[in-house]
């Protein structure tokens, strides 16, 4: 009998993932044991467990930049800040989620416990993409994470348009998985291997080589990049965005603009960059003409939108091609290279800001009041404080000097302009003027009109909360922003170059 | 540096090509006589019930879903019975690990009523 040599993997550096596993095995068997009014108390468990799992990002020693599971997954600093984005942006959602879900905002009502277990879920499954170390383990993460987004899309199940938006964002979802997974198959085929750091050990000697890069590999990349643009909705590959933020429950719009476009954004570092990286030559253009194309079309359509929750939509849309500038001004890996850095500290600023409106928008819901922009009207004489956040959100969105938005922008055009690119540059400024339109209609709706609508008063503790953390965090993180660049900018190390 | 996929559009367009000109060349050459016979869809098979678009209960999934569950179980307990000697008290703990998370999930579903066939 042959002997067996078994692989012990190092727990240690799963901590993080195993804390919120164990957390949604408690919420789920809560959900049995409890009855229907004891369910609040797992917003608890839930808020408690996500901290938790953050907090013992510490124990890790990430200067190693260890891998375990035979290098299928990666404990480095990239997999470090993707955990704490996912981490903060699932506290705040949980944050804004339960009034709205617990409230009865829709018809019949929805099962907080199942939707925390979903929630927790697709963290669970971006935090695994972030720590991928395999083409194989980037597939199950994102798979793990939007499979979850789509049940919770169509988690209003009694209202018809959260079962439209649900459908055409799984339809597409699943189609562009399979375009993905098929371009992995044309990785594979190519190299031999689906580990991320040996495809790129593979593929340098071939790029310094005579007679230029083989069809094969360039079909693999494009079908890589067109699958993973669905994932983050860039343009053309948007279709399913504003239907499926429209019709979610608004609290699931922002959550899913934030977090598996986090997803979506850390496959596109670790695959283009990091397995990717020798063949920079192939995709910058293409990175190049999609981020132009997504910023101009998300910000040129989200002006004609009434309904807010589209408009944000439209306006996610626009900010994709902001992150996608980052990425396109990678520039071979030196540690001044600020691309994959822009791009992360780009997510974070976009976990406050973004679900800090859509939190205002279910804060809105939550007293009686609808989605549009006339529902805005006079909410400054209403609620006072409601109107300030709202109006931070916006201004941090558009891009005004000290918010958070202002820096994230800000270090994404000295990426671009660090490499050359100074036409991209120039687009992210003019559509950022564009986009100041519809983020300032909502302020100016909010202070210079007079309100209309019933207004039912309702005290919302855990949201009123969250929006001020947010709001906060958008004013304080923009002045504190360098400790956290000088984080991202690790992200040289974590992809091992030297 | 783009000219490389060219080879790839070259593709696309031979694949566009080759697909429809079959297609037309197949409906130039073939006659076209139908019956009410040859429109079956199964020309030899049994006919028809029901169309096949009629809505059924969700219930088949969650019965399909459990057989999924227990057929990965058992997937996997053969391998490692087969190897069960060498991987020795690791590899059991391990396995009543697997056990143990799989029948959590059953109670779970238990619990949740998906056995319940009414």
């Amino acid at each position: 009998m042959p002997v067996v040599e078994l692989v012990r993997p190092e727990w240690g550096l799963i901590v993080p993932e195993l804390i919120l596993l164990g957390t949604i095995v408690v919420v789920l068997a809560g959900d049995l044991i409890l009855s229907r009014r004891q369910h609040s108390v797992l917003t608890w468990v839930a808020l408690a467990g996500l901290a938790l799992s953050l907090l013992s990002n510490l124990t890790i020693d990430w200067d190693a930049g260890r891998s375990t599971f035979n290098g299928m997954f990666q404990a480095d600093y990239f997999s470090l800040f993707i955990n704490i984005v996912v981490g903060v942006a699932g506290i705040l959602s949980v944050m804004i989620s339960s009034s709205y879900v617990e409230g009865g905002e829709e018809p019949e009502g929805l099962p907080w416990p199942e939707y925390l277990a979903l929630l927790l879920f697709s963290i669970l499954g971006t935090m695994l993409v972030g720590a991928a170390g395999d083409l194989l383990m980037i597939f199950l993460g994102i798979e793990m994470g939007s499979l979850a987004v789509y049940a919770l899309t169509g988690f209003a199940r009694r209202r018809a348009t959260s079962l439209e938006g649900a459908l055409k964002y799984f339809l597409l979802g699943a189609f562009a998985t399979a375009i993905l997974i098929y371009g992995m198959a044309w990785t594979y085929g190519a190299t031999g291997t689906t580990a991320l750091d040996e495809i790129a050990a593979r593929l340098r000697p071939v790029i310094t080589g005579e007679g230029g890069i083989e069809a094969s590999l360039l079909l693999a990349l494009l079908l890589l990049a067109i699958g993973l643009g669905f994932k983050i909705a860039a343009v053309p590959f948007h279709m399913w965005t504003p239907d499926a933020y429209q019709g979610a429950p608004t609290p699931v719009s922002g959550y899913m603009s934030v977090v598996p476009k986090v997803a979506g954004f850390a496959a596109m570092a670790r695959v283009l960059v990091q397995a990717l990286g020798p063949l920079s030559d192939s995709w910058l253009t293409l990175i190049a003409i999609l981020a132009l194309a997504t910023m101009v079309y998300g910000n040129v359509v989200a002006i004609a939108q009434r309904d807010v929750k589209r408009m944000l939509g439209y306006s996610s849309i626009g900010h994709t091609g902001y992150i996608l500038v980052g990425l396109a001004a990678y520039s071979g890996m030196s540690a001044d290279d600020r691309s994959v850095s822009s791009v992360l500290f780009y997510l974070f600023s976009y976990a406050f800001m973004n679900i800090g409106a859509f939190g205002v928008v279910t804060w809105l819901q939550s007293r009686g009041l609808g989605v549009t922009l006339d529902d805005f009207r006079g909410l400054a004489t209403r609620s006072p404080l409601a109107a300030i956040a709202m109006t931070v959100f916006m201004l941090s969105l558009m891009g005004l000097p000290p918010l958070l938005g202002f820096y994230a922008k800000y270090y994404v055009i000295l990426a671009a302009v660090q490499v050359g690119l100074i036409w991209l540059a120039v687009a992210v400024v003019v559509m950022s003027a564009v986009s100041a339109f519809f983020y300032l209609r909502v302020v100016a709706v909010m202070y210079f009109n007079e309100p209309v609508g019933d207004w039912k008063t309702q005290r919302t503790p855990l949201l009123g909360t969250g929006l001020a953390l947010m709001a906060i965090g958008t004013l304080v993180f923009g002045l504190l922003s360098s400790p956290l660049l000088d984080l991202a900018q690790k992200w040289v190390q974590a992809f091992g170059v030297a | 540096m783009l000219q490389g996929y060219a080879v790839i559009g070259l593709m696309l367009i031979t694949a566009i090509l080759m697909g429809s000109v079959l297609l037309l060349l197949g409906r130039l050459v073939r006659p076209y006589r139908p019956t009410p016979t040859k429109l079956q869809p199964y020309e030899s098979g049994i006919p028809d019930v029901d169309p096949p678009k009629t809505r059924y209960t969700p219930r088949f999934y969650i019965v399909a879903m459990l057989f999924v569950i227990f057929d990965i179980e058992a997937i996997f307990l053969y391998p490692w019975a087969v190897s069960f000697v060498p991987l020795g008290v690791y590899g059991y703990v391990t396995a009543v690990v697997f056990l143990t998370i799989l029948l959590a999930g059953l109670l779970y579903e238990w619990k949740k009523g998906a056995l319940e066939w009414v």
